[in-house]
């Protein structure tokens, strides 16, 4: 067996073969970590307007009284939309005492920021960075550690994949800093 | 007589009624278990005898040995059952192997001879109407040569270092024989089979071949009931939250146009100025437990010093660890306390008479009991102390119970004190409000902190163990997971209405919606730490089924968080976002959301079946769970309340927003490289150890001189997590140097309706 099919070869150690499915444990498990923050953020901003539906194509939201709340101002500094409910509608709407107790109309403020331009997207896309690069650094450690042995290509391979999915995840993170 | 009506409780009473039969069931089925673990405990013989009658060692010698064993603090160097640090073996596994393996060589190393030593080690020979206990031939001459290994090796080695103990640990040979008689003891509770039962007092933990110590069909069979809880328990909140999802969440009215007064322009109270002392004094504590960290996690890079340096010789490993894990208590629960005091002003606008000196009064009590106990520590290991002082003064030794009973004792009274100040500063409110209401309920959560904390004092040096592992965990479980959570749940959401983003109404659902759910799964879920130190069946079972209930509310709650802190981003701030003033609060209740799902929920599920308890208790996995779990959710509670305080404790000018962003983000990164890159996988190494070698052989110093190169990548995260405490100590040190010069007098402001943090602009509410 020469050395190029020994690079292939399953790994002898239980070891090799626990810190590799760890590194892929750790690349996937970052994507997933932050898929879930990001789909629990959605679900977030949802809840926020419950009982109101927005409209994308007519950029309205419609309430459970039945008006429509256009588009009222739009702080662009601020990266938020304030829609408004006509201030007559609400005035004879049963609803008002629990919907808008301390305004004449209802009000909504959507924020406009993306995911990533949020603080606590912008936090889960550092703690994916880390973890990347985490799997990039156990990588190299069991390069040093199992160099000569049987398997070695895979942790070569985890390790192009921590860099590649490092390298990625970087562009992405800058092009989105505002 | 004026008799001043109550304001009507804001969410059903229903509420309240749902969280009292809760939680009065959650007690009677503790209470059940708490009679139990007192029937069933195992016993301790009167003696212990060899087969010609000669006597081994007696009661007296077990218990001695026990206080020995603690107050010397070799639970926090290695453990028993399980339960203790990780550097030195697990004496209950090691004994227990190393007996065997004795006892194999001396009845001629044959494979007969290996089913005589299961045989005799499975045996309980324990006379219960004599008292006495009866040890072959082998167990006998077993004891003799584990008494000499344990003193050269461990207890009395010449030399220092090279195991994280210093040279002559403990001096006295006859506090040797009698620490070796009650590792003896736990070893033979850890094999000889229950009366009638088919398992060992310890359910058949450590896994051993050499004694036939296997999962019992109990551990089998309520690991899958509890992952059968699991599933169906998350169907039906699912289903419970899809339908009532409005009624139970953070879901409120929009509040209108916010306008925060300036940091500058909230005026403070005199005991509010005091807690910049408190807050200065918890980073520091902060600052020296994670040194102290970084020095007991070297340990297991390099076994035989600190960069060449004989660091066992002045700080053992035991010593670093008690430190290290009594002011992570000290220091979140301080910051706690403080951050009571700090809150009760602002929700009933204004504070008796008297408050100032009772703070400083607290304070000093807290330093007292902090200086006292950690010196006492010291004092107990290195052998300063004798006789009845050692627990007294100095250490007790129980794993976060270390403290002596003294400064145990006045760490009471001095919680006591606290709610005295907390009720002084509160009873405006209290008097107004329903008793169902948030300010009641502030109330009742400050009550359970001395109360609970206090269960520790029925778990002393010489209890029996698996008595004192019962009461123990009522602290490391109930106190901590359950009632400081839900005192700081109540907090955060009193902090938000106090910030006017959700309204009391929906913060009172919620309060009462984590009392349910923790009540449900958390209260019973304390019995999954004690699946095998010596209790019945019957704990594993229900710690098991409830215990993974307890992942369900964990889950639910952090998404429900998540939904929380979006109604501030969904509130018009006056100025935009930037002149919102506790951006970095809330951040680290964000932090807080996360490692609650994967430190608490994801790292604590992993560990918590009987089946993988089984394997990998008292491993890094443990460990693992523990770091992202205690700093990741209560820590990062700990500074989120911090850096609210301190922005109105800190002259404006003195604010910083790039140093709190440093702390907040190396804080979050060093966890994470700690979490990821050493404790996790360590563990996993570890556990595979398990399976593949031994439970005695993953916990061993080979184990972990073999993997040092695991131990060394961590160093990197331990001093980027270091740094991060740095800026947190400089700003709460400047607000004790420098405080803010906006003060109020003593006495409730003339209009406690209005909120001293914010102000709803009625200018932009015309049509």
């Amino acid at each position: 067996m020469n050395a190029i099919e020994q690079l292939w070869q399953p790994p002898v150690e239980i070891e090799l073969w626990l810190i590799l499915t760890y590194i892929a444990g750790v690349l996937i498990g970052a994507r997933v970590l932050e898929a879930i923050a990001k789909a629990h953020f959605a679900r977030a901003q949802r809840y926020a307007v419950h009982g109101f539906e927005y409209i994308a194509p007519r950029d309205h939201y419609t309430c459970l009284g039945g008006a429509t709340l256009k588009i009222d101002t739009i702080h662009a500094d601020e990266r938020m939309a304030i829609y408004r409910a006509p201030v007559e509608h609400c005035g004879g709407c049963r609803l008002k005492p629990t919907c808008a107790p301390q305004e004449a109309s209802r009000r909504i403020y959507r924020s406009l920021a993306i995911w990533t331009e949020t603080d606590v997207g912008r936090f889960h896309q550092y703690i994916s960075l880390i973890m990347f690069f985490i799997a990039g650094v156990l990588s190299t450690a069991g390069l040093w550690r199992f160099l000569g042995q049987p398997g070695i290509g895979y942790l070569a391979l985890a390790l192009t994949a921590s860099v590649a999915c490092l390298a990625l995840h970087y562009r992405r993170l800058k092009s989105s800093t505002p | 007589m004026s008799t001043t009506a109550r304001t009507p409780m804001s969410v059903s009473p229903l509420w309240l009624q749902a969280s009292i039969v809760t939680f009065l069931v959650g007690f009677a089925i503790l209470g059940y278990l708490a009679i139990r673990v007192y029937e069933d405990h195992p016993p301790i013989p009167g003696k212990v005898v060899m087969e010609d009658g000669q006597t081994l060692f007696t009661a007296e010698d077990v218990r001695d040995g026990q206080e020995l064993f603690l107050t010397y603090g070799l639970m926090q160097y290695g453990s028993i059952y399980g339960h203790g640090a990780y550097l030195g073996p697990d004496f209950t596994a090691d004994y227990l192997h190393r007996q065997a393996e004795e006892m194999h060589k001396q009845y001629g190393a044959t494979a007969e001879a290996l089913v005589r030593v299961e045989r005799e080690l499975q045996a309980n020979r324990y006379d219960a109407a004599a008292d006495v206990l009866t040890w072959s031939k082998g167990q006998s001459q077993a004891f003799d040569t584990l008494r000499r290994h344990y003193e050269e090796t461990v207890l009395d080695r010449a030399a220092s270092g090279g195991g994280g103990l210093g040279a002559h640990a403990v001096k006295s040979a006859d506090d040797s024989r009698r620490i070796v008689a009650f590792i003896a003891w736990t070893a033979w509770t850890a094999a000889a089979r229950r009366p009638g039962l088919p398992h060992s007092y310890t359910n058949n933990w450590p896994p051993e071949p050499l004694v036939g110590n296997r999962l019992t069909s109990e551990a089998v069979v309520w690991s899958t009931l509890s992952l059968v809880a699991l599933l169906g328990g998350t169907g039906l909140l699912l289903t419970l939250f899809g339908r009532y999802s409005t009624v139970l969440g953070w879901h409120s009215p929009a509040p209108g146009l916010i306008r925060f007064r300036p940091a500058g322009e909230v005026a403070l109270t005199p005991a509010q100025q005091i807690t910049g002392w408190y807050f200065f004094i918890v980073c520091a504590l902060f600052l020296l437990q994670t040194l102290l960290g970084g020095a007991t996690a070297h340990y297991h890079a390099e076994t035989g010093g600190f960069f060449g340096i004989d660091l066992a010789q002045w700080l053992p490993y035991n010593l670093t660890r008690t430190w290290h894990l009594q002011l992570a208590l000290f220091f979140v629960v301080a910051s706690y306390l403080a951050a009571g005091i700090f809150l009760a002003p602002l929700i009933t606008g204004g504070e008796p008479r008297g408050q100032r000196p009772l703070t400083i009064a607290l304070l000093a009590a807290l330093v007292v009991v902090v200086v006292g106990s950690l010196a006492g520590e010291a004092a107990s290991y290195k052998g300063w102390l004798q006789g009845a002082s050692r627990p007294f003064l100095g250490a007790q030794g129980w794993e976060y119970l270390d403290l002596g009973r003294l400064w145990q004792i006045l760490l009471v009274v001095g919680l006591v004190l606290w709610v005295i100040i907390l009720f002084r500063g509160l009873q405006g409110k209290l008097r107004t409000e329903s008793r169902g209401n948030l300010p009641h309920l502030f109330f009742y959560s400050a009550l359970s902190i001395p109360a609970f904390y206090a269960v520790g004092l029925l778990s002393h040096s010489r209890s029996d163990f698996a008595v004192a592992d019962f009461w123990r965990f009522w602290v490391v479980h109930l106190w901590v997971e359950d009632f400081l959570e839900l005192f700081t749940t109540i907090m955060v959401a009193y902090m938000f209405v106090l910030l006017g983003v959700v309204q009391p109404r929906t913060a009172t659902r919620v309060v009462y919606l984590d009392v349910l759910l923790y009540s449900i799964g958390g209260v019973v879920g304390t019995m999954h730490h004690l699946y095998f130190s010596g209790t019945p069946a019957i704990h594993m079972a229900l710690g098991a089924f409830f215990s993974a209930a307890e992942v369900i509310p964990l889950t639910f709650l952090t998404v429900e968080a998540w939904a929380f802190m979006q109604m501030g981003a969904h509130t018009r701030v006056e100025g935009g976002p930037a002149a919102f003033p506790h951006r970095w609060a809330v951040l680290f209740l964000a932090a807080v959301g996360f490692w609650n799902f994967l430190g608490a929920g994801v790292f604590g599920f992993l560990i918590n079946l009987p089946v993988v308890s089984y394997y990998q208790i008292g491993t890094h996995l443990t460990a693992n769970h523990g770091h992202a779990a205690m700093m990741g959710v209560y820590g990062m509670l700990a500074i989120a309340l911090i850096v609210f305080c301190l922005r109105y404790l800190l002259r404006p000018q003195d604010w910083s927003d790039r140093l709190i962003g440093f702390s907040f983000w190396t804080l979050n990164l060093g966890l994470a490289w700690m979490v990821f890159v050493n404790l996790f996988p360590l563990g996993v190494l570890q556990l595979a150890d398990v399976v593949t070698n031994g439970y005695w052989h993953a916990r061993s110093l080979e184990f972990f001189e073999k993997h040092a190169y695991i131990e060394w990548l961590r160093l990197p995260g331990d001093v980027i997590f270091i740094a991060g405490v740095v800026p947190l100590l400089y700003l709460s040190g400047l607000a004790v140097i420098r405080p803010t010069s906006v003060r109020t007098a003593t006495g409730p402001t003339a209009n406690t309706s209005e909120s001293p943090l914010y102000t709803i602009e009625p200018a932009l509410d015309t049509p």
